[in-house]
């Protein structure tokens, strides 16, 4: 895509069975973030036959931010929230976006079982660069 | 040592090695290196930057499965994703699309010192905070925004001598990529793998329209399947098979075909011909293994002695340890290996219980397989196909109009053949476990879409 806008990442929710190979159609994705330290609502949408979203498109730094070490915000941060009748819903923070970049974020449902908890949390570290083989 | 060659998945540690208490998970290897990517270095870097970084996060995950640097320490992981002993992965994190299809593009492809097979040791730090012998990853940007490709990149960090190995061995149910892109006009073998697998994905995937005739030649309906899958899955919709799409269709396709569940996916008809035909053991793979999977899993459900086991094609502990079971169950010396004794014994306890349920189609929604369908057979499981390909007919009109006569003749053989085609199984004429029971679940389907093809 060569008309990314800068400042404007893109985000696809693609929802599946716990194993990531049944797509699962109609379950309703919303996208939030912390503004001011107030929640906000960006986009509502629900996923089609194929378990995907449409391609959302939300603020984002600018490149500048995340191509020297020295920035305090290289990227936006979103919570996304995903609801299915007889599934386990899903809510997550720290969904990294980053500008002029299409992000995939898989989501896998588990059935709800009765007395499992309604709602499973994931809460992703944040994008630090990293070292390997450091020991 | 032999070659490297790419393994088809990864077993991580969500923890450092010596933490019993952390998991570990088992992922297609470019599912892992996206993750590892999208984990370690920022998607709005230069291409030959996320390109030479990624190299790198390869060659140090293929060097510890090459040297089995924790398996031969005893632990049952390739690698950890603590990031003081590996690499970073987060599990069920977002995946940056422009990351994907360059993993799709270069998962086989590895750094080597020249003269040396092994894939590199490529350690590397953030440059910044942490320094360390390997590449920087910091340090990729400024080479990258100065026009620097993606090896001079790798030697600045790991020296001139190294070599980056293109188009490695990947594991041979896969199929390798052909070499070149295939496009519209294209004829060949490889094209009708590609139909076979999209059809087969389709099941799952309805949007992706079925590919028909399956015949090997590129045509509009194969270039329209492309195409849709390429939307769907994220990668540039062009209609054209190049690598990153032909690897993409060959991971997602193993692992529907291989989703290890009983009445499942797994068992190829034509495999099921000469059941057991030399001896199996443990550390073995393949069809062979799937079709022993496959009986003891239904002969579980009947003895309570026997676990059940996933049907994965791989002989490991939990195949053996049923194998064990069922020997203890029949009398027979427990050695874990499908023997001349054990194989028989296998099948005829499997058709003692498909003879001994009192009516096998209404066993369960999806009947137990009855017996291996060819032509010049006649019966009840026969009328019952005939029966389901008349119910499939309806939606699915390439499958043509079949009499019910309870006889398989070259009709018979002609519209199973065509099932196979459009669903994307190997198309024998003859019906295995595999067709068995993905007819009966299609059926299933249609009957809750109130006999409309998922399309």
């Amino acid at each position: 895509m060569a008309d990314l806008n800068p400042s404007v990442g893109y985000l696809v929710v693609a929802v599946t069975t716990q194993r990531g190979l049944q797509p699962l159609e109609g379950a309703l994705v919303t996208i939030s973030a912390q503004v001011d330290g107030q929640p906000q609502l960006y986009r509502v949408a629900r996923t089609d036959s194929s378990g995907r979203t449409p391609v959302f498109a939300l603020p984002a730094p600018a490149v500048s931010e995340s191509l020297t070490p020295d920035q305090p915000l290289p990227y936006a941060s979103y919570a996304v929230a995903v609801d299915l009748d007889g599934y386990q819903s899903v809510d997550s923070l720290n969904v990294p976006i980053f500008p002029g970049v299409v992000a995939t974020f898989p989501v896998a449902m588990t059935p709800s079982q009765p007395g499992s908890p309604p709602v499973r949390e994931q809460d992703f570290p944040p994008e630090s660069l990293d070292t390997n083989g450091g020991e | 040592m032999p070659l490297p060659f790419i393994p088809e998945t990864i077993t991580v540690h969500l923890g450092r090695p010596d933490d019993p208490t952390a998991r570990n998970v088992t992922v297609p290897f470019p599912d892992y290196i996206k993750n590892v990517a999208s984990s370690e270095i920022y998607p709005t870097w230069p291409e030959s930057a996320i390109r030479a970084n990624m190299y790198a996060q390869i060659s140090f995950a293929l060097n510890r499965i090459y040297t089995e640097w924790y398996r031969s320490q005893g632990y049952d992981f390739d690698i950890t994703n603590s990031t003081a002993y590996d690499q970073a992965y987060v599990e069920g994190r977002n995946i940056f699309d422009n990351i994907s299809a360059i993993a799709d593009e270069i998962f086989n492809e590895y750094i080597v010192r020249q003269g040396s097979v092994e894939p590199l040791f490529a350690q590397y730090c953030d440059g910044i905070n942490v320094t360390c012998p390997g590449l920087s990853q910091w340090g990729t940007v400024p080479l990258a925004e100065a026009g620097q490709g993606p090896y001079d990149i790798l030697t600045a960090f790991f020296g001139p001598d190294i070599d980056i190995v293109r188009d490695a061995p990947v594991a041979p149910n896969l199929g390798s990529y052909p070499g070149q892109p295939l496009r519209l006009g294209d004829v060949s073998d490889a094209v009708r793998t590609i139909q076979l697998r999209l059809n087969r994905i389709s099941n799952n995937y309805p949007a992706i329209p079925k590919i028909w005739p399956v015949n090997g030649v590129f045509d509009e309906s194969t270039r329209n399947a492309v195409t849709k899958f390429q939307q769907i899955f994220g990668l540039t919709p062009d209609g054209i098979v190049g690598k990153a799409t032909w690897y993409r269709i060959a991971y997602l396709y193993t692992s529907i075909a291989k989703l290890a569940e009983l009445n499942s996916e797994g068992v190829s008809p034509e495999d099921v011909t000469n059941i057991f035909p030399s001896a199996l053991r443990p550390g073995d793979s393949g069809e062979a293994v799937r079709v022993l999977q496959y009986f003891l899993a239904v002969i579980s459900y009947f003895y309570d002695s026997i676990p059940t086991i996933e049907v994965d094609g791989f002989y490991g502990p939990d195949t053996e340890n049923a194998v064990r079971q069922f020997q203890l169950t029949f009398g027979l010396p427990e050695d874990g290996i499908i023997g001349r004794q054990t194989g028989s014994k296998i099948q005829e306890v499997y058709a003692n219980i498909v003879a001994s349920l009192p009516d096998w189609a209404a066993s369960s929604p999806i009947p137990v397989f009855p017996r291996r369908l060819v032509e010049g057979m006649s019966g009840a499981d026969v009328t019952q196909v005939q029966e389901w390909i008349g119910e499939l007919a309806a939606a699915y009109p390439e499958l043509g109009t079949l009499p019910v006569t309870g006889y398989y003749g070259t009709q018979t053989e002609a519209a199973v053949t065509r099932f196979q085609e459009l669903f994307g199984y190997m198309p024998t004429g003859t019906v295995g476990p595999l067709t068995w029971t993905a007819m009966a679940r299609t059926v299933l389907r249609l009957r809750e879409n109130h006999g409309e093809a998922p399309r």
